[in-house]
């Protein structure tokens, strides 16, 4: 087909068509390229980019490959828009006009002039949709959604296999898209914290189904550092495949004398490593395995650690291996699984089929509960591939760079507890904790969480609520409107169990207070007094201010535990907005969703 | 002059701040409720001195805290204040009580016949305030620029003097207790004074009260429990045909001093004359007055009453005195003061019941291991059907104990292993120490948890010269300060520096005469090896009966 004819079947009048041919004829392949880029790259840009009437007639599609893939992303740390954004320019790169958009932003009746689409979706905790993806997903899933035949589509799902729910928000995605008779172009990947790899093969099988593409990696790609096209466009050397060794200069147990809680604060240096993070941004930490795990594992599969294995990583001892490559702390059904297959044990495939057993089986178990329990005659390699890899551990960054330079600060509160008779610890708060000195180095590397920042504007309002540790990204949001001087106010809503002893960066803060660089603080401690007091109560104390601070534009956020805390601050925040706005439920809801939606409403729970 | 009327003469910002706390108000209240730090603004914490408590922190943990990005640990001392130190069974239960609520779980029994609770953080400071006032006890200036806790012998059943002395005491105190209302408005929820400054003066302190803090003391001789002439103002009881004759006036004491700075020096105070028993209230009143009107207002440092009457000259103080009251002083009459120490165990009152004097090392009652004796003073409080006395040495006297009880408390003490004061030698039972680290923030050095284990290496010393019955009075201090009126040890030793103390020697066992610098900056070595040198010349060369004060003036020693 001559592609002026699509010119001419396209939505254009005689006069647009002539003068498209005329401008168009004689570009270069790579011309057109760059202008289907550049066409999708303004696209949301322009007003209703097709006349609606068009949309109705069922003049066919001439040229079904022109139109552009459309990625969709529904986010909640910002990996998924990350990976969209990467995803987008390899496609390109590769030929094809492509959209952008959050879920958020994507408005339904493009559905219907689109036939490609790719979704990539994490999960929250307990098998939720992210905020981003909720409302696209209620729609596919709602009676309402219309048929969707003309679409093929491919999901990258991401997740934690330590979590029950393993992303179950792409799986929803899959189910309903199915539903409306959408076609899948390429297989669902669902991927674990450690994504690479599993974006990487799914990219590729992608750009190949797209057809006619080829998958050459050019100098437009980003890689991954590591791949022999590393780029040179100042992108970070070092990553989650490449963490750099940063050497911990400050370890420093925050927790007065006779607390209950045992939170550390670690300063790393970043050296020349050239790595730059923003307030918000998280750092991951590849943790080493405790030497009692490590050989308790050995004791339980009878070997001496001396035995040379292939890890994934590459050969060495098994004791190495169990030592840095995999971990021993938590049990996931990915392990579960992978054993009844290799073992055929009906009692695993059993507490597999029901989500509730295993929900309860997981709980507080770890692998070498499970080696225990189920012992197997198998070889040591095969025991490690029922492990999951070693895989780092996210922490929010507590410092700015505008701050402290070549640091990076973390928080971390030591995980321990006792669970079916054993004690038990966090595999990296317990690594950070217990076995890592001033002057060691750990593997770092740095996470951004484009769904966790200061406002741009440096005038506006935050609140900022974050008890326990969800106070760190605080620390780096304040130093970062200290260090440039931002007149934007602030208030702090923290809590812990004990004033005296528990008021993570106390002397800090009152500084920032007296400096003005902090507006105000308001802190609840439970265990000060009889009757538990929490941030959620202190919102409600503070409520009129406190939506005064909303109406005035303040940005909200929330970090710190996500199963009670975020849960009960939003209804405080929800509580807070009927009362002083006067609203509905509805009304109020619908005002959280706003604020969710224009960024102004940004959580970072875990 | 007028007190209400303030030329424009320079005064210090501490003279200001009091003249605008609103009657001692400041902004405490607000600051109680700040959830932020455990602290409150500093200038409210130098009101709070007038309401008994001072701001204080955990020096221990300074410099951990502060790497824990923690502000310091910030407590309150809180001071109860009852004349001549006495307080029911009950009475002692609550504070017993207290201690281990809000406090650290021990009681300080001062120098000064106060009871002393440490480390009370903020949020429970307006309770610790509630509940001292429920047991009919109050802190109310027990610190500040007032008059002080009026000290006095506390057995008044050593005599019928003794008795009059006490009630003198407590009249003393009672006058002078500030008028302002505030006390009661934050710590005691009563209903705020709607401000009509009328309503509400001091007739005697002013707004800015007093220069710097006034204490008052009685002693009966031949007792100086009370260490008599270190106060800012002294009755010594003369006594005549068994009743109380009058008071000679003593004026003009003070231990504090600040190291370097000459002009600041401990001064013992001068008998000035004598006064009828019935003259003790006006009397009281003028020498405050002159003192609130003519006191050092710019240098803090230089405004207690000793300065006063130095720069000016004793004879224009007496003369200033006899001026406003009237009429001339008379001559004073003749005493004696044995000592200044305390008589432990037993002794019969006039009234037939019997008193205790039990050491309480350093005035801390604790449980120690097995040494519990904060356990066994409960338990004792609980069967006793009198009450107990703090004495100015930081010992405790159960009184008025009826004889058939006397065997149910030596059992308790026993049961509890707390040592009858046989079992301790002179020099230990002749002990005082202040509280210094980890708490007071004026300390230089170790003095309270220090002093005790020097006095194990100075008592084998002791022992090796045959001396270990010898009363000697040895007292330390963190600073030179002097809550534990150091320089009226025989042997006193004031902190310079963690683990370096200034050694003086010679003061008179009667706390009439002060000591005299020996050596400077000793450390405990240094300190050993001094005092065994001395100690063994004493034990040798000693006439007969003289004491160690004594004894190194007649050889020159200092």
């Amino acid at each position: 087909m001559d592609w002026t004819t699509g010119i001419v079947k396209g939505p254009f009048s005689e006069t647009q068509g002539k003068q498209l041919v005329e401008s168009l004829s004689g570009l270069s392949a790579g011309q057109a390229q760059w202008l289907s880029g550049y066409f999708a790259g303004i696209s949301p840009l322009l007003e209703t980019p097709l006349p609606a009437e068009r949309q109705d007639e069922t003049a066919p599609s001439t040229a079904p490959e022109a139109k552009p893939v459309y990625i969709l992303y529904g986010t909640h740390t910002g990996n998924s828009e990350r990976l969209a954004g990467e995803a987008a320019k390899r496609i390109k790169a590769a030929g094809r006009a492509v959209k952008v958009s959050d879920m958020d932003s994507f408005k339904i009746k493009e559905l219907s002039d689109t036939d490609q689409l790719l979704i990539i979706v994490s999960t929250d905790g307990d098998g939720e949709p992210p905020v981003q993806a909720e409302d696209f997903l209620q729609y596919l899933q709602s009676s309402k959604a219309r048929k969707l035949d003309h679409l093929s589509y491919s999901i990258l799902a991401l997740g934690d296999t330590s979590y029950t729910y393993f992303c179950k928000t792409g799986k929803d995605f899959e189910e309903a898209l199915e539903k409306l008779n959408a076609s899948s172009m390429v297989p669902r990947i669902d991927c674990d914290v450690d994504f690479e790899d599993d974006y990487e093969r799914w990219i590729k099988e992608v750009i190949t189904a797209l057809g006619q593409l080829s998958v050459s990696h050019n100098g437009l790609l980003i890689g991954f550092p590591g791949d022999k096209t590393a780029p040179q466009d100042g992108s970070p050397r070092y990553d989650r495949k490449h963490p750099f060794s940063a050497t911990v200069l400050q370890k420093i147990k925050l927790n007065g004398r006779g607390s209950t809680k045992e939170t550390y604060h670690l300063e790393l240096d970043l050296g020349d490593s050239g790595l730059r993070y923003e307030p918000g941004d998280a750092l991951g930490i590849y943790a080493l395995n405790s030497n009692r795990l490590v050989d308790g594992a050995l004791g339980l599969l009878q070997a001496s650690g001396e035995e040379l294995v292939e890890s994934y990583r590459g050969p060495k001892t098994l004791k190495d291996a169990l030592m840095e490559d995999y971990e021993l702390t938590p049990l996931t059904a990915v392990s579960l699984r992978r054993h009844a297959e290799i073992t055929g044990n009906k009692e695993i495939k059993e507490i597999l089929a029901d989500d509730g057993r295993l929900k309860k089986y997981l709980h507080g178990r770890d692998i070498l509960d499970f080696i225990a329990a189920y012992p197997a005659d198998l070889s040591p390699e095969i025991w490690l591939s029922l492990l999951r890899k070693n895989t780092p551990r996210m922490y929010s960054i507590a410092s700015s760079q505008g701050m402290v330079g070549d640091e990076v600060h973390v928080l971390v509160s030591a995980v321990r507890y006792s669970a079916h008779g054993r004690s038990r610890e966090g595999h990296c708060s317990s690594f950070l904790a217990d076995r890592i000195q001033e002057g060691d180095q750990v593997g770092i590397f740095v996470d951004p969480n484009t769904r966790f920042r200061l406002p741009a504007d440096p005038d506006a309002p935050v609140i900022m609520v974050g008890p326990g540790t969800g106070i760190a990204p605080y620390r780096a949001f304040i130093q970062e409107r200290a260090s440039r001087g931002d007149e934007g106010k602030s208030w702090l809503f923290f809590g812990e169990r004990n004033f005296t002893t528990d008021f993570l960066y106390q002397a800090e803060w009152l500084r920032h207070l007296k400096e003005g660089t902090l507006t105000r603080a308001s802190v609840a401690f439970s265990r000060d007094q009889r009757e538990k007091v929490y941030v959620q109560h202190k919102m409600l104390e503070h409520g009129k201010e406190l939506f005064d601070w909303l109406e005035n534009g303040a940005h909200f956020y929330v970090c710190g535990d996500r199963e009670h805390m975020a849960k009960d601050v939003d209804k405080s925040l929800s509580s807070i907005i009927r009362e002083y706005g006067g609203m509905s439920p509805e009304k109020a809801a619908a005002y959280i969703k706003t604020l969710q939606h224009s960024g102004r409403y940004q959580s970072d729970v875990y | 002059m007028n007190q209400e009327t303030f030329a424009e003469e320079a005064v210090s910002p501490e003279e200001h701040l009091k003249e605008n706390s609103n009657y001692l108000r400041g902004n405490i209240e607000q600051g109680l409720t700040d959830p932020l730090t455990g602290s409150l603004t500093p200038d409210d914490m130098k009101i709070l001195k007038f309401h008994g408590s001072y701001q204080q922190q955990d020096r221990d943990l300074e410099k951990e805290r502060k790497r824990q990005k923690l502000e310091p640990l910030y407590q309150f001392m809180v001071r109860v204040r009852a004349a001549g130190g006495i307080v029911t069974a009950p009475q002692w239960l609550l504070l017993d009580e207290l201690a281990d609520q809000y406090g650290n779980g021990t009681l300080k029994l001062t120098t000064r016949q106060s009871f002393q609770f440490h480390g009370i953080l903020k949020k429970d400071l307006k309770a610790s305030f509630k509940l001292i006032n429920d047991a009919l006890l109050t802190t109310i200036a027990a610190c500040g620029d007032v008059n002080r806790n009026v000290m006095c012998n506390p057995n008044p059943y050593q005599s019928a003097v003794h008795e009059e002395a006490y009630a003198h005491a407590v009249r003393l105190s009672e006058y002078f207790k500030p008028r302002s209302k505030a006390y009661y408005e934050i710590w005691l929820d009563q209903e705020k004074v709607i401000s009509s400054p009328e309503q509400e003066q001091e007739p005697l302190y002013g707004r800015r009260y007093l220069p710097r803090k006034f204490k008052i003391g009685i002693a009966t001789p031949p007792n100086n429990d009370i260490d008599i002439f270190a106060s800012d103002l002294g009755f010594i009881v003369i006594e005549e045909d068994g009743k109380l004759k009058g008071f000679n006036v003593c004026a003009g004491g003070g231990m504090g001093a600040t190291f370097g700075d000459s002009s600041t020096y401990p001064r013992l105070a001068d008998v000035i004359g004598f006064i009828a028993p019935e003259e003790i209230i006006a009397v009281s009143e003028t020498v405050m007055a002159i003192q609130r009107d003519f006191g050092d207002r710019l240098n803090r440092k230089n405004a207690r009453i000793k300065y006063t009457i130095d720069r000016r000259g004793m004879d224009w103080f007496v003369a200033e005195l006899q001026n406003r009251l009237g009429r001339e002083l008379l001559p004073a009459a003749p005493y004696h003061f044995d000592t200044n120490g305390d008589r432990y165990g037993w002794l019969q009152g006039i009234n037939g019941k019997w008193f205790y004097t039990l050491f309480v090392e350093n005035g801390r009652v604790r449980n120690n291991g097995k040494r519990a004796l904060k356990d066994a003073l409960r338990e004792i409080a609980r069967i006793h059907r009198g009450d107990l006395r703090l004495t100015g040495n930081q010992n405790l006297i159960i009184g008025n104990v009826e004889a058939a009880d006397k065997n149910a408390i030596e059992d308790i003490l026993k049961a509890y292993h707390i040592a009858d004061s046989a079992a301790y030698t002179g020099l230990r039972l002749s002990s005082l120490a202040c509280v210094a680290l980890n708490t007071c923030g004026l300390a230089f050095a170790e003095a309270e948890r220090y002093l005790p284990s020097l006095i194990d290496k100075l008592d084998i010393l002791m022992k090796e010269n045959g001396l270990e019955k010898e009363e000697i009075n040895i007292r330390m201090t963190g600073c030179p300060n002097g809550c534990a009126r150091s320089r009226l040890g025989e042997i006193g030793l004031v902190g310079r520096t963690v683990g370096k103390y200034n050694l003086y020697l010679g003061a008179s066992h009667n706390g009439d005469r002060l000591n005299t610098l020996y050596k400077e900056m000793l450390a405990e070595a240094d300190i050993l090896q001094e005092l065994g040198g001395i100690l063994q010349r004493f034990s040798g060369d000693r006439l007969a009966g003289e004491h160690f004060g004594d004894f190194v003036h007649r050889k020159k020693i200092v």
